[in-house]
C-alpha cells in the first residue's frame, strides 16, 4: 500500500485525468474511485488531491462545477475538458512508454 | 467560453480574493461532510464517522495552505498577501512605524544628498571624449612645481612638441558688451584656436576658432556659451554670423558651445582667440595651458618631451629662466582641489557614520518588535505555519518599511541637494562636476535599503521563529524577559550609536570652532562700509600709459564726488581676494639673493578706504608721481619676514615694473621703502602670512583692476550710485560683480564654512538618532522589567530608587559609549588636521563640551523610560503575572 505522496510526479495527475475520462465526479468520489481501480493500492488523501485538482483546473484540463449528490449536499463535480481528454491521451503514450522502458530494464535484470 | 474561463479562472483571485476563497472554503468543507456521510452509509454513527474523516483528513487549513501553493503564480499572491498583512500590521502600530520610517528616511536622505555630490564631484567620469588625454601645463620655477606660463614659451612649447594633437593657451578677462540695454560685461575666455580641440567640444551651432583665427590681424570672432545665448541673445540661430560689440570693437559670432555640459558650467560667458603681441614676453607668467595627448603617448613620454624643451629654453635665456622647466599634469587630476576633496570625503564618512547609527536604530527597533511578537509568532507556527513562510511574513514588513524610508528619504535627500547647493557661491564646484541624482544614486540608495531591512529584518525574524512554540505561548506576552544575549546586543548597539555621534560631535565642534575662529580673525582693515567691483576697460588689450593715467583719475573724480561716497581707490586686486600679482625681487644691499612679495598697484585713496593703519613712515599720495622717485609701502609681514630688526624706511628693492597692458614686464626698477602699514589679509583669512608691498598706480600704471570705495549707508544703493557715476565719464563702463566687503569675506571662506555647516547639522542628526535609540531601548528594557519594578515597589523601594535603578541602566552602555567616541575622536581627528584654522584636532574645551552636551541629551533620554517607571503601580504590575 502507498501514499499518494509516494506517487511517481505526474501520475496522480494520470490517475485523476483517467477517472475523469469515464463520467464527471466530486472529490470523494474521485479519491474513492482510485482506490477502487487500484484495489487500495493508492489512497489519496485531501492533502494531495486538491491541490492536484485545482493545478489541473487551473491548466484547463478539468472544470469544476457545483452540483447536487443523490443526497442533496452540494458538492463540486469536476469533469473533463477537451483538452484534458487530449492531455490524458499524451499521458498515457507516455505512461506506456516508460512502462515498457522500465520492464526492459527489469527483465533485463533478471 | 471555454477559452474566456481558462484565462479568467487562474488569475480571479487577484481581484476576486473573497469569492475564491470562499469557494475553496466550501468546497473542502463539502468533502469533509461527503466523508462522513459515507462514513455513516457504512454503519458507523455520526461521531465515529466524524474522527475517522478527521484522521484522513490533516487539517482543513493546511489543505487548503497547499492548493494555495500549488496555483499558477503562487509566488506573486503571497507576495502580495505577504505585503497586505506587512502594511496592517504597520499601520496597527504607527508610531514604531512613524520611528522606523523617519529613522531609515533620515540616514538615507543624507546618504543620496552627499553621495550625489561625492559622486557628481569626484567620481562620475568626465564628459569629455578621451578625458584620460587632457593634460595641463605649467612652468615649473626652480624651487617649486607649477607656475603660470609666460606667452613666449607657450609659442616654443606648442611649436617644439610633438607629443600632442592640439595645444592652448587661456587667460581670463571680461569684455563689455553693450548690444542690448546697459552696457555689462561679459566673462572672456581667451584661448588659442585649438582650444576646443583639446576638449574635444564641438560647437552646437556653427562653428568654434579654426587654425589660425588667433594670430594677429585676424578677423575677431567670438564662440558664446549656451547659457549666454539663451539669456543674451534669446537663443536666436540667427545669432550666428551677426557681429556683436564688443568693447567697442565689432567681433563675429562665430559659434555657440552644447547646453548642459561642463562649458556651460564654467565661469566664462564668451570665449574669443588669445592674440599675442609681436614680441611677447617670456618672463611674465600670466597664462595657463591645456593639451591633448596623442594617442598611444604617455604622460611620462610627454613630461620628458616638455622637460627637454623647457630645459634647452632655459639654456637659451640664462638670465631670467636658469633652473626653469616644465610640469605636466593629467586635467582631470586637478580639477578638485584637494581641500574640497577632503571636505567631501569626511561628509561622506559622516553620513555613513548617520546610517550606521540609523541602521542599530532600525536594528534594535526590529529586534525589540519581533520579542514582543513572539507570541503572535509562536501562534501562528502552531497553526501551521511553516517557518521560512514566517521568516517571509517579516521579511516583507522590514522591507515594505525600508521601501517607505527610502522613498521619504529621497524627498529629503533632494531638498538637502537644492539646500546645499543655494549655499554654495556660483562656481565653487568644478565646471567638470555635473551634480545631479542620477540612477547609479538611486540604485546605490535601493541596494542600501534592501540591505537594511534584510540584515535587521532576517535576524530577529530567524530568532523568533526558532524560539520553542510551546515555551513561547507559556511565556505569554512576557517574551521580552529577554535573554541576557540579546540584552547586550542592545546595549553594544547603544554604545555604537553614542561612539559614532560622539566623534561626529568632536569633528563638528572643531570644524565650527575654527570656522568662527576664522571669521574672528582681524583682516587687517574695517570691512564695513567698503565696496569693491571689478573694473575692466575698454582699452584693455592694448593701453596707453597716459590715457590709462588719465581715465582712472576722471573715474576716480567722479566717483569721489558721488554722494556718500567717503573714498574711492583703484586696485590691482581687491582686498581678500588675492594679491593679484606676486612678483620676485631682490633687496637693493643683497643683488644675489631672488625674494617674493605680492605686489599691489593701488592709487593713493587705497589707503583711507580700507583705514589700513598706518606703522610706520607714510602711506602713498599725491607726491608720487609718474616723474617723481618710485617707492612703495611694504606691510608688517614684509618687515617681519625680510628686514627683521632693521629700520625698513629708506631702504630700496628691485622689482621690474608691469608692464601696462600686462603682457610683460618693464624695466628693473629700484624702489624706495617709504612706509609700513598692517596686514591686510590679502590672500584669504586663514593665511598667517601675507607678504606684499604697495606700488603707487600713477608710477606704475596697468589694467587688470578693480574699483574700492568706502561708503555710507545702504551698500546696494551706493553701488547703483558708484554705477552711474563711472556711466557717466564712459557710458560704456561697467562694473564687474560689484559687492560689499562682507560678501567677499563671506565667499571667501565658503571652502571652510560648507563642511562645518553640514558636519554640524549630520552631527546634530546622529546625536538625536543615537538619543531615540537609547530612548527606545530603554523604553522596551523597562516595560518587560515593569513585574520587576513592580515587586521592588511591594517591597519598599521609593521612586527615586526606581528612576536611580533604570537610569544607572541606561547610562553604562552611554558612558561605555562616550569613552570609546574619545579614543575614535582622538584618532580620526587628525585627518581633519587640514581643515582646521587655528585648532588643535584635540581641543580639550571641544571634547569636554562634546562629551558634556553628549551625556547630558543620553541622560534625558533615559528620564522618560525612567519616569514611567518609577510610576509603576506594584498591583497592576503583579497583577499581569
Amino acid at each position: 500500500m502507498s501514499k499518494a505522496g509516494d506517487l511517481i510526479q505526474g501520475t496522480l495527475d494520470l490517475l485523476i485525468l483517467r477517472t475523469l475520462e469515464l463520467c464527471p465526479l466530486h472529490g470523494v468520489g474521485i479519491a474513492d474511485r482510485i482506490e477502487q481501480v487500484t484495489h487500495g493500492v493508492f489512497i489519496v488523501g485531501p492533502g494531495s488531491l486538491f491541490p492536484a485538482l485545482h493545478r489541473l483546473a487551473e491548466r484547463g484540463w478539468i472544470e469544476g462545477q457545483w452540483g447536487q449528490l443523490e443526497n442533496g449536499r452540494r458538492a463540486k463535480f469536476y469533469a473533463l475538458k477537451p483538452s484534458g481528454r487530449a492531455q490524458l491521451a499524451r499521458e498515457k503514450r507516455h505512461w506506456q512508454k516508460v512502462h515498457t522502458a522500465v520492464n526492459q530494464v527489469l527483465a533485463g535484470e533478471a | 467560453m471555454a477559452w474566456g474561463s481558462r484565462i479568467a479562472h487562474p488569475f480571479r483571485r487577484f481581484w476576486d480574493r473573497r469569492g475564491v476563497e470562499r469557494e475553496l472554503d466550501e468546497e473542502v468543507q463539502s468533502y469533509f461532510e461527503v466523508l462522513i456521510e459515507r462514513g455513516m452509509s457504512r454503519g458507523m454513527s455520526r461521531e465515529e464517522a466524524r474522527r475517522e474523516a478527521r484522521v484522513q483528513f490533516e487539517g482543513a487549513e493546511q489543505v487548503k495552505q497547499r492548493v494555495r501553493e500549488a496555483r499558477v503564480g503562487a509566488p506573486i499572491d503571497t507576495t502580495l498577501q505577504d505585503i497586505r498583512h506587512a502594511w496592517r500590521s504597520l499601520k496597527k502600530s504607527p508610531g514604531f512605524t512613524l520611528f522606523a520610517v523617519s529613522t531609515i528616511a533620515l540616514g538615507l536622505g543624507a546618504n543620496a544628498a552627499i553621495f550625489t555630490l561625492v559622486d557628481g564631484v569626484l567620481i562620475k567620469s568626465s564628459g569629455y571624449p578621451e578625458p584620460e588625454r587632457i593634460v595641463q601645463l605649467w612652468e615649473k620655477p626652480p624651487q617649486s612645481q607649477r607656475n603660470g606660463i609666460a606667452a613666449a614659451n607657450f609659442l616654443d612649447w606648442s611649436r617644439q612638441s610633438q607629443s600632442f594633437d592640439a595645444m592652448a593657451a587661456e587667460t581670463g578677462g571680461a569684455l563689455s558688451y553693450s548690444g542690448g540695454g546697459e552696457p555689462h560685461s561679459l566673462k572672456t575666455g581667451f584661448v588659442s584656436a585649438p582650444y576646443f580641440k583639446v576638449f574635444g567640444v564641438q560647437a552646437a551651432l556653427g562653428r568654434t576658432f579654426a587654425s589660425g583665427e588667433d594670430q594677429p590681424g585676424s578677423q575677431k570672432v567670438v564662440v558664446l556659451t549656451h547659457r549666454i545665448w539663451m539669456n543674451q541673445f534669446g537663443g536666436d540661430a540667427g545669432t550666428v554670423g551677426r557681429s556683436i560689440l564688443l568693447n567697442g570693437e565689432s567681433y563675429i559670432v562665430i559659434g555657440v558651445l552644447p547646453g548642459a555640459g561642463e562649458f556651460d558650467r564654467r565661469w566664462n560667458d564668451i570665449w574669443t582667440p588669445l592674440v599675442f603681441p609681436p614680441n611677447p614676453a617670456r618672463d611674465y607668467h600670466y597664462l595657463t595651458a591645456v593639451a591633448r595627448l596623442k594617442r598611444g603617448v604617455s604622460l611620462q613620454q610627454a613630461q620628458a618631451e616638455m622637460s627637454a624643451i623647457a630645459g634647452h629654453i632655459a639654456e637659451l635665456y640664462p638670465a631670467i629662466k636658469k633652473g626653469w622647466g616644465a610640469t605636466v599634469d593629467r586635467y582631470l587630476d586637478h580639477v578638485v582641489g584637494s581641500e574640497t576633496r577632503l571636505s567631501l570625503k569626511v561628509l561622506m564618512w559622516a553620513v555613513v557614520a548617520i546610517l550606521m547609527i540609523a541602521c542599530a536604530n532600525l536594528a534594535n527597533l526590529l529586534m525589540a518588535r519581533a520579542a514582543l511578537r513572539g507570541r503572535e509568532i509562536a501562534l501562528r507556527m502552531a497553526l501551521g505555519a511553516r517557518r521560512g513562510r514566517v521568516i517571509r511574513m517579516l521579511l516583507t514588513e522590514s522591507l515594505l518599511l525600508a521601501a517607505c524610508g527610502a522613498t521619504v528619504g529621497m524627498a529629503l535627500g533632494l531638498g538637502l541637494l537644492k539646500w546645499v547647493q543655494s549655499l554654495l557661491p556660483p562656481f565653487y564646484f568644478p565646471p567638470e562636476a555635473n551634480i545631479a541624482m542620477d540612477w547609479r544614486v538611486l540604485l546605490f540608495l535601493a541596494a542600501v535599503t534592501i540591505l537594511t531591512g534584510i540584515a535587521f529584518g532576517l535576524a530577529p525574524a530567524i530568532q523568533a521563529s526558532r524560539r520553542d512554540t510551546a515555551q513561547s505561548l507559556k511565556e505569554g506576552g512576557r517574551a521580552n524577559s529577554a535573554s541576557r544575549g540579546k540584552a547586550y546586543a542592545r546595549h553594544i548597539f547603544v554604545a555604537a550609536q553614542v561612539a559614532i555621534a560622539f566623534i561626529l560631535l568632536v569633528g563638528a565642534g572643531l570644524l565650527l570652532r575654527s570656522f568662527q575662529r576664522l571669521m574672528n580673525v582681524n583682516v587687517g582693515f574695517e570691512t564695513e562700509g567698503v565696496v569693491g567691483a571689478g573694473l575692466p576697460l575698454k582699452m584693455e588689450k592694448n593701453p596707453d600709459a597716459a590715457k590709462l593715467t588719465l581715465y582712472v583719475n576722471q573715474l576716480l573724480d567722479e566717483v569721489r564726488a558721488t554722494h556718500g561716497v567717503q573714498e574711492a581707490a583703484i586696485a590691482s586686486a581687491l582686498p581678500l581676494t588675492g594679491w593679484g600679482d606676486g612678483m620676485p625681487f631682490r633687496m637693493a644691499g643683497n643683488r644675489d639673493k631672488w625674494l617674493g612679495s605680492g605686489f599691489k598697484i593701488v592709487t593713493p585713496g587705497y589707503f583711507p578706504a580700507l583705514r589700513l593703519r598706518l606703522v610706520a613712515g607714510r602711506v602713498l599720495d599725491q607726491r608720487d608721481t609718474e616723474s617723481s622717485p618710485a617707492v612703495v609701502v611694504v606691510n608688517e609681514s614684509f618687515v617681519k619676514a625680510y628686514l627683521p630688526g632693521q629700520s625698513p624706511l629708506g631702504q630700496r628693492i628691485l622689482v621690474e615694473k608691469i608692464a601696462p597692458s600686462r603682457h610683460g614686464l618693464g624695466p628693473a626698477t629700484s624702489w624706495e621703502i617709504v612706509g609700513v602699514v598692517a596686514d591686510e589679509k590679502g590672500n584669504g583669512l586663514d593665511q598667517v602670512e601675507d607678504i606684499g608691498a604697495y606700488a603707487s598706480f600713477a608710477q606704475d600704471p596697468v589694467v587688470g583692476l578693480g574699483l574700492v570705495a568706502r561708503v555710507d549707508g545702504d551698500s546696494g544703493r551706493m553701488i547703483k550710485s558708484i554705477m552711474r557715476a563711472v556711466r557717466r565719464v564712459d557710458k560704456n563702463q561697467v562694473l564687474d560683480n560689484p559687492m560689499t566687503m562682507e560678501r567677499i569675506k563671506a565667499e571667501s571662506v565658503t571652502l571652510r564654512r560648507l563642511p562645518a555647516v553640514l558636519l554640524g547639522g549630520f552631527a546634530l542628526l546622529a546625536m538625536l538618532l543615537a538619543c531615540t535609540g537609547i530612548y527606545g531601548v530603554l523604553s522596551f528594557v523597562t516595560a518587560g522589567r515593569t513585574q520587576e519594578l513592580g515587586v521592588r515597589a511591594a517591597l519598599g523601594a521609593s521612586p527615586g530608587d526606581l528612576v536611580r535603578l533604570v537610569v544607572g541602566g541606561g547610562s553604562i552602555p552611554v558612558l561605555a559609549g562616550i569613552v570609546l567616541g574619545l579614543g575614535g575622536a582622538v584618532g580620526l581627528t587628525r585627518f581633519i588636521r587640514s581643515m582646521l584654522f587655528a585648532t588643535s584636532p584635540l581641543d580639550a574645551m571641544n571634547l569636554l563640551a562634546v562629551a558634556a552636551l553628549l551625556l547630558a541629551v543620553a541622560l534625558a533620554a533615559c528620564l522618560a523610560p525612567a519616569w514611567r517607571a518609577a510610576r509603576v503601580d506594584p498591583m497592576s504590575a503583579l497583577r499581569q503575572e
